[in-house]
């Protein structure tokens, strides 16, 4: 969680408002509420997996227009391959972006996202 | 059969009484048919004759009293069988009249031409009625010119008779006459030659039987007589030579008792010989013996031998199947089975097809094996829950001769359950160990840029600084680390993109663009002539590759700057980074590309601000994994170092379209 954390300061930090959660479940809840612009999303999660989360968002027709961004350190081509084809906009190493790199990468992800 | 003189002595006589009388009545006989003969052709003669004077211009017309003349000639002569005449009509001879029995037979014209030419000709022929006849054939002459020609045949069977009659009663007389002369003669050979020679013979008998004293009382002066008197002398010597012969016979006996016992002796040597010869034979069967031993030694061994090669195949853990070149299973071992479960019967190359169903085609491969006469090898297949990989190689004798092919299946599952787990150590540990530097990364990143106003102790900056520049370079570590890994394995899968090679150097050099005006150096981009530079590549990767060969460059550079430079080398687009550095020390060049290698160092220092080592080493792989190369052209200390790598080029078709 100290790295959800550290993501939630870096982009409250910059003045993006952000709802972070600790679980899958937890998270395919909030989105109904939080109507997020962006979702972040790890692939290794306590509960369910990321892909599966993903594969959920984009089922739904409620949240299916959410651009979603994998950022994880998992980097298996396999999952790779399979965010992209559910439609997942990016896919991000964290351990290879510094925090300003991050948010430069978010900020054109949502201007991609949105159009 | 014993037969006397006498009889011998008739039969002779009577012989050649017989052949005198037989040749006598044959001349007889021959002198009197050729007598008759000519009779018979006077008479024919005759009749022609009269036939040719008869014949006049008027008949040759109407042939009507001519044909009577004719029957009427023919009752008349018997012995006459056929009158024929012919007319001749420009040049061809036309049949006027034909009597007679064998019309049929009037075919001569051979002949018939001949009489018409003036040759008359006579020939014995036999009718088809078997009785001998003469032909006759001559020219008819009408009022003074040959007007055609005349058939007659006249039958010589009054003829053959009558001789053969005369014949007959000749040879009668001859042999009455041989008959009386052979009892007369009988009985005097009788008494002048037989009854003395008998009584010779009757004393030669005795003198047989040894008695030699036997007389002959012949009395005659004639050859007879004489005989008897030689013979009487011939009697007294014959007993004289036997007495002679008896003592001879004595003295040869002694002669042979002692030859005898030469041979003897002589037998007995060889007798010791032979023994000498089957002691040798007895020997040679011992030999025998041995080499029969030797080669049942050998053929134990050879079997032994056989057995070890199959224990041998049996403890390969790899299923083995050879099969020969028609593709019949010769031999198969337990593993096989293991592997791929039982069959009904032997293992057959179908039965074997079947097991592996549609996932690899053995026959298939089996052909190509025998066409190349190469080794095949399949890294892979799938059955079931099971991996086995697969070779099908040429067996060869002599290292020329194709004789067999075999097919080895391994069972890889293990191997790939341990691939599995090692690619999940991989995945796990890259989240593991980056996600705790992730946060520290982010964190002191955050307290640098957010909060470092309100850090007023110089030195908790610095710790705050050191530990931000640790986790820096350990994330930097970490990543080369995997990725030097999965590079290794093969795991790292390549993009083929189309990539605008001169957009990516732009990118490249506006990011590190701060960089590089914080240590006062230029970047500087020769762009191609021609437009856009376009080669087939991972983006992602082959800007890892820039930023490793530019920040290199920046680092090692105080002075100047870094340019980098794009051109297309025939099929290949070729990037060169040159910086002007401090340049790498010649001992050092042909080090560069090894794993954890730094540049400026020997095995045992390292400069830990340096990085891993192992940032052109992954480069390298980077770019041969895309099917470029990546060299150090030249580098001199003090005044800089050249990189440059390749990447494959884009096909212009395939572009445009």
């Amino acid at each position: 969680m100290f790295v959800g954390r550290t993501f939630e300061r870096i982009f409250s930090l910059n003045k993006y408002e952000v709802v972070l959660v600790g679980t899958g479940k937890e998270g395919l809840e909030q989105v109904r509420t939080a109507r997020p612009d962006l979702i972040m999303l790890d692939i290794l999660l306590p509960d369910i997996d990321g892909i599966e989360v993903l594969r959920r968002l984009k089922g739904d027709v409620a949240t299916s227009k959410i651009p979603v961004v994998i950022v994880t350190n998992s980097a298996e081509e396999k999952q790779v391959k399979q965010a992209r084809s559910l439609g997942a906009v990016d896919y991000l190493l964290k351990a290879e972006y510094t925090p300003d790199q991050l948010v430069e990468k978010i900020k054109r992800c949502l201007q991609t996202g949105k159009s | 059969m014993k037969l006397s003189i006498l009889v011998k002595l008739m039969g002779v006589v009577g012989l050649v009484a017989l052949l005198v009388g037989g040749v006598g009545s044959f001349l007889v006989a021959r002198e009197q048919s050729k007598l008759f003969d000519k009779l018979y052709m006077d008479k024919t003669q005759a009749l022609v004759l009269s036939l040719d004077a008869s014949v006049t211009e008027k008949d040759l017309e109407d042939p009507e009293d001519l044909r009577a003349g004719i029957y009427k000639l023919l009752l008349l002569n018997p012995d006459v069988l056929e009158i024929s005449i012919f007319k001749s009509n420009a040049g061809k001879l036309e049949k006027l009249v034909s009597t007679g029995l064998s019309d049929a037979e009037h075919d001569d014209n051979q002949q018939n031409s001949e009489a018409f030419a003036g040759n008359k000709s006579v020939n014995h022929k036999e009718t088809h009625d078997g009785i001998l006849a003469l032909d006759l054939f001559a020219p008819l002459h009408v009022s003074g010119r040959v007007a055609g020609t005349y058939n007659v045949v006249v039958s010589l069977k009054d003829l053959v008779d009558s001789q053969f009659k005369q014949t007959r009663d000749l040879m009668l007389l001859m042999i009455g006459a041989v008959a009386l002369f052979v009892i007369g003669m009988s009985s005097l050979v009788k008494t002048v030659i037989s009854n003395p020679l008998r009584k010779l013979i009757e004393t030669t008998i005795e003198v047989e039987k040894g008695n030699f004293d036997g007389k002959i009382e012949v009395k005659g002066k004639d050859e007879i007589g004489d005989l008897a008197v030689a013979f009487s002398q011939m009697a007294k010597k014959l007993k004289h030579s036997y007495s002679e012969l008896e003592k001879r016979v004595q003295e040869k006996t002694v002669e042979l008792s002692t030859a005898l016992k030469t041979t003897q002796n002589q037998n007995k040597t060889l007798e010791e010989n032979k023994a000498a010869m089957l002691n040798l034979l007895e020997d040679e069967k011992e030999l025998e013996e041995t080499l029969e031993k030797r080669v049942l030694g050998r053929t134990k061994e050879v079997v032994e031998e056989k057995a070890k090669l199959l224990g041998s195949i049996e403890a390969i853990v790899r299923a083995y199947v050879l099969l020969d070149l028609q593709g019949q299973i010769i031999l198969v071992n337990k593993k096989l089975t293991q592997f791929l479960g039982g069959v009904d019967g032997d293992w057959t190359l179908d039965k074997l097809q079947q097991k592996l169903g549609s996932v690899f085609d053995i026959k298939k491969a089996f052909a190509n094996c025998l066409k190349e006469k190469n080794t095949f090898y399949v890294k892979e297949i799938n059955l079931g829950a099971k991996f086995f990989d697969l070779y099908v190689a040429p067996v060869f004798v002599n290292e020329t001769e194709l004789v067999d092919v075999l097919i080895l299946m391994g069972d890889i599952t293990e191997e790939k359950v341990l691939d599995r787990s090692k690619d999940e150590f991989f995945s796990i540990a890259s989240h593991e160990l980056r996600t705790p530097l992730t946060a520290i990364r982010g964190n002191t990143d955050l307290i640098l840029q957010f909060y470092g106003d309100q850090i007023k102790d110089p030195q908790f900056k610095e710790m705050i600084d050191d530990v931000h520049e640790s986790s820096v370079r350990l994330i930097d570590i970490v990543n080369d680390f995997l990725d030097m890994s999965r590079l290794e394995i093969g795991k790292m899968e390549f993009k083929k993109e189309n990539l605008d090679m001169g957009l990516i150097v732009a990118e490249m050099l506006k990011e590190y663009q701060v960089t590089g005006s914080r240590k006062k150096l230029s970047l500087e981009f020769v762009k191609p002539k021609g437009g856009a530079v376009w080669a087939v590549g991972d983006k992602d990767r082959v800007k890892q590759v820039l930023v490793n060969l530019i920040g290199n460059g920046l680092k090692f550079t105080e002075e100047g700057g870094v340019t980098i430079s794009l051109s297309t080398e025939g099929n290949m687009v070729k990037v060169c980074v040159e910086d002007t550095g401090r340049g790498i020390p010649k001992e050092n060049q042909s080090l560069l590309f090894r794993k954890f290698q730094q540049a400026g160092s020997s095995l045992f220092t390292r400069d830990t601000t340096k990085g891993t080592g192992l940032g052109l080493y992954i480069s390298k792989l980077l770019i041969e994994g895309m099917g470029g190369k990546i060299e150090l052209v030249r580098s001199e200390e003090g005044k800089g170092t050249v990189f440059a790598f390749t990447l494959p080029g884009v096909d212009k078709k395939i572009r445009t379209s």
